[in-house]
């Protein structure tokens, strides 16, 4: 039996088990019923705005994506683990023959596909509001994909964030921490530029390990593209898949190294 | 009979705790904790709270590394896969993950151990109808579930893959004397097919009557380790309790006299003889005087009084 087991199967039942119960979070029903009520509201806004009811409803609407994508990602991302420790069911789940890393990648790729289908509801949602403004929604389809698919690919990395914090931090420490850090990384840019100006060296080479350590979140932000009707090449995507990527494995290494030295009191 | 082999070895196990901002102050939970479990036995790890039973299960399971001395199950470390995949755990307060049912949570676990489809049917719906949950209770959202129920969900997912050995932290706990009755008659069940069983509890009189040997822990030190006839032999009696109605004040009164406690209410009477002997005679008496005995129940047993005494003996009082 155990020959024929592999690693593959463990975490795809963790995914499971954990997208499971992140479908029946309330919160998560909320952040969507929210997102897709601002997204209606931009219909109001762009008959009040005439002639620019298009560029009104793909701002506030990729925006609402955007934002509460986001913060659905840290709250969910936060319960994928912290709960089950807090309320101590982890020391079952962890006396199965699974290994805490396997338990950690099971978890995030649960809580992706959640996110993945939460954004594609809002994008939906979207879609309906564009056809109401009577904007040609199939047009649109080419420019919203690739700018939605990377608000996931950031939802994501703020996820992962969460999670992490999680495996070593409480879930309002995790929380905050891991809204922090996602708020400073859509500055991110400004260390590179610090790290021009500076002159001490230290200071300097502070700034640049700053920039790389934080999530680049506005490398991943095309809203403006999209309401200008510039295309995203696929290069850009590949591109941004790549670093979004490299940072989920180094996340996720740094929190399977927490999970895997902590301690069950 | 050939010698049966070691399941559980513990050799010279402590834990200490930090404590305070610098981590400054040790609590030792654990001290120098040397034990082995035989293949087939009940072992139950006795001693009050804060004795440090909790905390030799979790590091017999590597929920927590030890601060030195070892731990071995099936002669491998606690974390090695090949041991998890035959153990079942239940923890102190079976915690499950509430969104999800008994059943998907059994199918889920099943999975864990590499079981197939139609196996994981099978073992799923044989473990819920030998814990007692019926099909309307396992579609349930476990947060519905009582508490009774969660506690026999926590008993099915220790035992879904059929383990060597299961290690049990209090299953006693939180149980009514029902409850507790069944949960005895499923650990003797358990042995008879064969399985190994660690448990902790602080009822000593409940393992007293299903354990095959029992250490005795108090301060995370071990004060003894046996049989329990082997440390407190039946012979040793202990006091009882008797309950009696419409008792004469002059019974109540040679009642006294002859030694025992005697306390009454508006309809019932509790009389603690020191002793059983003398217990019995009191029983005698009170019949005689035209009272009515309405039930007589041990005080303490044996391994209660043993355990009190290697406690005094100690140096420490009971907590």
């Amino acid at each position: 039996m155990w020959a024929h087991f592999s690693g593959v199967r463990r975490i795809a039942a963790v995914a499971l088990a954990s997208s499971r119960e992140l479908l029946r979070e309330r919160i998560l029903y909320v952040l969507v019923g929210f997102a897709l009520l601002l997204i209606g509201t931009a219909l109001l806004l762009g008959e009040l705005s005439v002639g620019q009811e298009r560029r009104i409803v793909l701002d506030v609407g990729l925006g609402a994506i955007r934002v509460l994508g986001i913060a659905m990602a840290i709250v969910l991302g936060v319960r994928l683990l912290e709960r089950e420790i807090e309320r101590r069911a982890i020391y079952i789940l962890l006396t199965k023959p699974v290994r805490r890393w396997e338990v950690l990648l099971g978890k995030l790729i649960g809580g992706a596909l959640l996110l993945f289908a939460s954004v594609a509801a809002m994008t939906g949602g979207l879609l309906l509001t564009l056809a109401a403004a009577g904007r040609p929604w199939r047009e649109e389809l080419p420019l919203l994909l690739p700018v939605v698919f990377l608000f996931w690919l950031q939802s994501l990395m703020a996820m992962a964030i969460a999670l992490l914090f999680s495996t070593f931090s409480t879930s309002t420490l995790s929380t905050l921490s891991a809204l922090g850090l996602v708020l400073i990384g859509h500055a991110s840019r400004e260390f590179l530029q610090w790290a021009e100006v500076v002159r001490s060296p230290l200071l300097a080479l502070l700034c640049r390990a700053f920039y790389y350590a934080l999530p680049n979140m506005q490398n991943l932000n095309f809203t403006a593209a999209a309401v200008h009707g510039r295309e995203i090449t696929l290069s850009i995507i590949g591109m941004a898949s790549a670093y979004v990527v490299l940072y989920l494995v180094v996340v996720l290494i740094l929190a399977a190294i927490a999970f895997h030295g902590r301690e069950f009191r | 009979m050939s010698a049966r082999s070691a399941i559980i070895v513990v050799e010279n196990l402590t834990k200490d705790y930090a404590s305070g901002w610098l981590a400054h102050r040790r609590h030792r939970a654990v001290d120098r904790l040397t034990l082995e479990v035989k293949e087939g036995e009940i072992f139950g790890l006795l001693g009050p709270n804060g004795a440090g039973k909790t905390t030799t299960i979790k590091l017999l399971l590597r929920l927590i590394r030890p601060t030195s001395g070892t731990v071995r199950l099936f002669g491998r470390l606690p974390e090695d896969r090949l041991v998890r995949a035959q153990l079942g755990f239940l923890p102190e307060h079976p915690y499950l993950p509430e969104a999800l049912t008994a059943r998907e949570l059994l199918d889920y676990f099943g999975r864990l151990f590499g079981l197939s489809r139609s196996d994981r049917s099978a073992r799923v719906a044989l473990v819920l109808h030998q814990v007692g949950i019926p099909a309307s209770v396992a579609d349930r959202p476990l947060r519905q579930l009582s508490r009774g129920e969660l506690a026999r969900v926590g008993f099915a997912q220790a035992l879904l893959h059929n383990p060597k050995l299961l290690i049990l932290d209090d299953p006693f706990g939180g149980l009514d004397p029902e409850g507790r009755r069944q949960v005895r008659d499923w650990l003797l069940r358990w042995r008879e097919e064969g399985k190994t069983i660690f448990l902790s509890t602080p009822l000593v009189a409940e393992a007293e009557i299903i354990c095959d040997r029992v250490a005795l822990l108090h301060r995370g030190r071990l004060l003894a380790c046996g049989s329990p006839a082997e440390l407190a032999p039946p012979t040793a009696q202990g006091a009882v309790e008797i309950l009696a109605r419409d008792l004469a004040p002059q019974t109540r009164e040679s009642l006294r006299a002859r030694g025992c406690d005697v306390r009454a209410d508006r309809t019932l009477v509790r009389i603690c003889a020191p002793a059983s002997a003398e217990g019995w005679e009191a029983v005698d008496f009170i019949r005689r005087s035209g009272g009515h005995v309405i039930a007589v129940n041990p005080l303490r047993s044996p391994l209660e009084r043993f355990f009190e005494d290697a406690v005094t003996a100690s140096g420490a009082s009971p907590a």
